[in-house]
């Protein structure tokens, strides 16, 4: 098992994985929130790590894995979120959503599965067996997420104009 | 109008905000919270384990005696229950 510190692996990994984040959530304190849950959730791991894949590797399956994950729970308790925020003023986040990030707009249309897909394929111009291999589904499935995926982003693409 | 390889061209090149320096000291702090949060909670079960046995050294009878206690009442409810029915197929 090879001799690894935390500080060199993030300092390896940051930027690969600051980049999927940034693509895959959109308001910045979000996405600290995730980067700090991707490298807690390697932090955890490290120990386990035999060396088989390679690093970066590694670490891009558990980054992968922990933003679906955290898209996924963050939906869960969207409805109950919804309810209080209704009554309040738009906050922060949401001018921050507006302003910067007007080009995601359409990804949001997606579910957490196919926007991860979908910017792995098309967007980071991964083989779909190698998407298949990091999110552990058959290749099938991702082709036929990416499909759908496509379609959602055209027909948003033409709305906006 | 846009197409959807101009899209996808878009969200390429979109300028992808800069890291915060001071995040591996967040994911450090998270990691150390972790671990005292761990640590703390063992401490607890350990005051409680030994506080527990503390405590049923101290009391008045023994785990033996107690289960003892137990089997006399049991056997006498069997005795009496005999004595009922023995009444009951008498009359």
């Amino acid at each position: 098992m090879p001799n690894l510190v935390f500080e060199n692996v993030y300092a390896e990994c940051k930027d690969k994985v600051w980049a999927l984040v940034s693509r895959y959530v959109y308001p910045h304190s979000e996405r600290e929130d995730l980067m700090q849950e991707v490298f807690l959730a390697v932090h955890k791991a490290l120990e386990g790590f035999r060396g088989e894949a390679e690093l970066s590797t590694w670490v891009y399956k558990i980054a992968v894995n922990t933003s679906l994950n955290y898209v996924k729970k963050k939906n869960r308790y969207q409805w109950v979120l919804n309810m209080f925020t209704n009554f309040a003023s738009p906050g922060h986040e949401e001018v921050e959503m507006r302003e910067d990030l007007a080009d995601f707009k359409p990804l949001q249309q997606l579910n957490p599965q196919q926007r991860m897909i979908l910017i792995l394929a098309d967007v980071e111009d991964r083989q779909i067996g190698e998407i298949a291999e990091l999110l552990k589904m058959p290749v099938g499935t991702v082709k036929s997420n990416l499909s759908r995926a496509r379609e959602i982003i055209k027909k948003e693409v033409m709305k906006i104009g | 109008m846009v197409n959807y390889e101009q899209y996808i061209g878009k969200l390429k090149s979109h300028a992808i905000d800069p890291l915060d320096e001071k995040l591996l000291g967040k994911i450090n702090g998270r990691v150390m919270e972790r671990k005292y949060q761990k640590l703390a909670a063992g401490g607890l079960v350990l005051i409680m384990l030994v506080s527990g046995i503390y405590y049923f050294q101290k009391m008045p009878f023994s785990a033996n005696q107690g289960l003892n206690v137990a089997e006399y009442v049991f056997q006498a409810k069997i005795a009496d229950n005999s004595v009922i029915s023995e009444y009951v197929f008498a009359n």
